[in-house]
């Protein structure tokens, strides 16, 4: 080796003043009289946690909790993105009916990551407010509290570095603070001293390679060809034996996969045994009069006519007479020379006549070639249409007599 | 009194004023009162007597789940070993000491279900179990006899293991009986198994069988979350109140009281986490006879808003305990600081012993058959029931609490001997 390079320099430098006492008790009255003295860059080095240090140093509360708070708060959001992403728009496949935004399923993986988050942030948050890992620290040269701190040995080390560090005061301090020993600690530092080692170098490039293995395996298995079969990594997974719906399956007697419902059995909510509200039956004949759940009130008329103009009008018109714009766009094309049947004038005489039932059954079942109306419509609006019918009817063979006193003047 | 060697502060008053003499009167006196009173009001109106029933269970499983929490409490601590909490172990002992009023009061439910009454739970009316084909084969459990046999043995059991418990506690206080500590210690792990057994059934018994159709194996251990709750909210209050009045000045500290603290807190989480576990797994499977329990306490009465999709009156209310039992404590109850600062402590014991009601309230109404009592607006001709359902709870309330007070009577309000005392005195959160 040539001597002749600008060589590292070699330096011996000042650490500090450590001082040892004799049991926790002393350490903590003497982290409280370094503390009071003013000193602000001192540690204390126990075999084990000693209760009470923190505030006899002069630690503030560590920020540690509000660390943990926003990595939780992250991944619970991260987990809920994440979930939504990929139920709604990568991988929108629909299981068992549910909305494919489903927040309760979505908690169990939220609450994972949320604890995930926070558990790293945790103790990685720790290892960096702790500036660990520390291979190395000036205090691992001294002899005395490499062989005692981590068995018996109590430690207040003092920085040469701390704005009120003065060789003979500081250890004045730390002797009144009933120190058994204090010690000058100098230690030898250099460029070449302060790098990591190059094995650990070589170590953590190696690993980073090899790390890249199984990515760089699979970049190539995604963008080559092979004629081998797919690789099953969980076959018992892929190929399952169990009965798919809508499949042959050797165990039933009918060869079917898929068992019907038993006979007789009704969803729930789907019972509708009330004849009268779902059928218009009131025994074996129309229903003359409107069932109990409607309330004959203005609002049911109002969502009657509303539920009219949507569903009815486009055929039967606004008024009812049967001029919708439908048929009068088919009028217009000459489309009743090729079969077209207008729909009915629903005020006329002898729908008036109908019982309630029965218009309601017409609306539900259909007539003719008008179709039933029972999957775009409820019950209840049904019902409601029916009432708004009866006062289109009502209005069509209305007299002046049947307008408000107060109105009269108006219409003449 | 306390003897000369003891390591208390010389000034501790160690037992109780004469306000608990007063207090037992009057409670003892005016909550018998009042339950009478209710009684006779339900008997008086036509379905009264089925919405008095349904109040009566809540109100019954809200003060057993409070001296149930109470024997947890003094159980884990012993098997446990912990030491801190010594100098508020005796409250909690003396809570315990609740069950025999307890099983006096269990006999309302028992006794007219023996006696053919069918108001409370549809599966003691023999036409039901005929007819429904679901419950068939659970027969053999719920029945009336068996029902009442088992009251017996929960709360034989519970009687036994509070008095084995309290009396080794108190005697210990007389000598110098270290070895005590360790017996207890011993006893207290079989006596956990007995305790988690008789709780959850008990849950499932009182509880669960309301709807007979409907079973959660999760349910005993959300009854046991809500034991726990009210157990904390209640070992905050108590010495708080004792120590106003001038007891245990020196010996309970705001580090026992962060402590307990951290125990509600994490008791809160823990009734949000078991509650909602059992929600999503029977949400997500969908299974008729297991939804059919949520469906009622959603949509509007019998299912009629399962039509309209329309949210019911107990769905507004299951949104309010979720924010109210679980998020709004979950979130301020997270700090230290509000841990630590006692009043603050104290008044989410008792929003938490407020919301605990409403839990099982939430449990049990919904599932009253008869829309003249059904729900938070029922009226009977001389009142609205809610009137009714508060009635009970204060009555019941009261007499728990004039019978707990004489449990006060003569007695330290500390374990003088325990030989973990002297740390439990000089216990320091880190």
């Amino acid at each position: 080796m040539s001597t002749d390079k600008p060589t590292d320099q070699v330096e011996d430098k000042l650490y500090g003043l450590l001082a040892e006492y004799e049991s926790p008790g002393a350490l903590i009255e003497a982290a409280r009289k370094v503390r009071d003295a003013g000193y602000t860059k001192f540690d204390c080095h126990s075999p084990f946690p000693v209760h009470g240090i923190d505030p006899a140093m002069g630690i503030k509360p560590t920020i540690l909790p509000v660390i943990t708070w926003c990595a939780g708060l992250t991944g619970t959001g991260l987990a809920i993105l994440m979930q939504t992403w990929m139920n709604n728009w990568t991988y929108p496949w629909n299981i068992g009916g549910k909305p494919l935004f489903s927040l309760p399923m979505q908690i169990p993986i939220a609450f994972e990551v949320t604890v995930l988050l926070a558990a790293f942030a945790t103790f990685f948050g720790m290892w960096g407010l702790n500036k660990l890992p520390q291979v190395w620290h000036p205090l691992f040269g001294n002899d005395n509290f490499v062989k005692k701190a981590t068995c018996h040995g109590f430690f207040v080390a003092i920085e040469a570095e701390d704005p009120k560090f003065d060789e003979e005061g500081t250890k004045a301090t730390l002797e009144e603070a009933g120190a058994m020993e204090v010690e000058t600690v100098r230690y030898k530092t250099s460029k070449k001293m302060r790098a990591l080692p190059n094995g650990v170098v070589a170590f953590i490039v190696l690993s980073a390679c090899v790390a890249l293995v199984p990515f760089a395996y699979i970049a190539k298995k995604r963008a080559s060809k092979s004629d081998k079969p797919h690789i099953h990594i969980i076959p018992n997974m892929d190929f399952q034996t169990k009965n798919k719906p809508q499949t042959a399956s050797d165990m039933f007697e009918d060869g079917r996969a898929s068992r019907l419902p038993v006979e007789g059995s009704v969803a729930r909510g789907e019972l509708k045994a009330d004849d009268h509200f779902y059928r218009g039956l009131q025994g074996d004949a129309w229903a003359t009069d409107f069932p109990k759940e409607i309330k004959l009130s203005a609002e049911t008329m109002d969502r009657g006519e509303n539920r009219f103009g949507i569903y009815c009008s486009p055929c039967h018109g606004l008024t009812g007479a049967g001029t919708g714009m439908i048929n009068q766009r088919a009028d217009a094309v000459g489309a009743t020379a090729t079969g077209w049947v207008a729909p009915s004038n629903i005020a006329q005489e002898s729908f008036a006549k109908q019982p309630h039932g029965q218009l309601f059954n017409t609306i539900t079942h259909g007539i003719r070639s008008m179709p039933g109306y029972s999957a775009q419509i409820k019950e209840a609006d049904r019902w409601a249409i029916v009432l708004y019918v009866r006062a289109l009817q009502r209005s069509a063979h209305s007299t002046i007599d049947d307008v408000p006193a107060g109105d009269k003047p108006a219409i003449r | 009194m306390s003897s000369s060697d003891t390591i208390l502060h010389p000034d501790e008053k160690i037992t109780a004023g004469p306000g608990v003499a007063k207090a037992q009167s009057i409670g003892l006196a005016a909550g018998l009162f009042l339950l009478l009173a209710v009684a006779g009001w339900g008997l008086a109106v036509g379905d009264g007597m089925q919405r008095f029933f349904h109040g009566y269970l809540v109100a019954f499983t809200y003060f057993t789940s409070i001296a149930l929490g109470a024997l947890f409490f003094v159980l884990i601590m012993h098997l446990m070993g912990a030491k801190w909490v010594v100098s508020m172990r005796r409250v909690a002992e003396i809570l315990t000491q609740a069950f025999p009023l307890l099983f006096v009061l269990s006999a309302v439910i028992w006794l007219p279900i023996l006696l053919g009454n069918d108001n409370l739970y549809i599966w003691t009316s023999e036409e039901f179990m005929k007819q429904n084909h679901l419950v068939h084969a659970k027969s053999g459990y719920l029945n009336p006899v068996f029902f009442a046999i088992r009251q017996f043995i929960y709360f034989g059991l519970w009687i036994f293991l509070s008095r084995y418990f309290y009396k080794t506690s108190v005697a210990q206080d007389k000598g110098d009986d270290d070895d005590a500590t360790r017996r207890m210690a011993k006893w207290a792990a079989p006596a956990m198994f007995g305790f988690a057994f008789s709780c959850a059934f008990f849950a499932f018994d009182m509880l669960m069988s309301i709807d007979p159709e409907w079973f959660s194996t999760m349910f005993g251990v959300v009854y046991f979350a809500g034991c726990c709750i009210s157990v904390f909210a209640l070992m905050v209050l108590i010495p708080l109140a004792l120590q106003r009045s001038g007891r245990l000045v020196h010996s309970i500290t705001v580090e026992h009281y962060h402590d307990i603290g951290k125990l509600l807190f994490a008791f809160v989480f823990f009734w949000g986490y078991v509650a909602f576990s059992q929600f999503m797994l029977i949400w997500g499977a969908n299974i008729p006879e297991e939804t059919g329990y949520f469906l009622k306490r959603w949509f509007d009465d019998r299912g009629s808003g399962l039509n309209t999709g329309e949210i019911g009156m107990w769905g507004k209310v299951t949104l309010v305990m979720i924010v109210m039992h679980f998020l709004i404590p979950f979130v301020l109850l997270m700090s230290r600081h509000s841990k630590r600062k006692v009043q603050i402590l104290a008044g989410f014991s008792i929003w938490m012993l407020g919301w605990h009601y409403l839990d099982l309230y939430w449990q049990v109404m919904p599932a009253l058959n008869n829309h003249h009592t059904w729900g938070l607006a029922a009226k009977s001709s001389t009142g609205s029931y809610l009137l009714m359902d508060a009635a009970i709870w204060i009555g019941m309330g009261l007499l728990f609490m004039g019978y707990v007070a004489g449990k006060f009577r003569n007695v330290n309000l500390i374990p003088v001997k325990d030989p973990g005392l002297a740390q439990s005195l000089r216990f320091e959160n880190q």
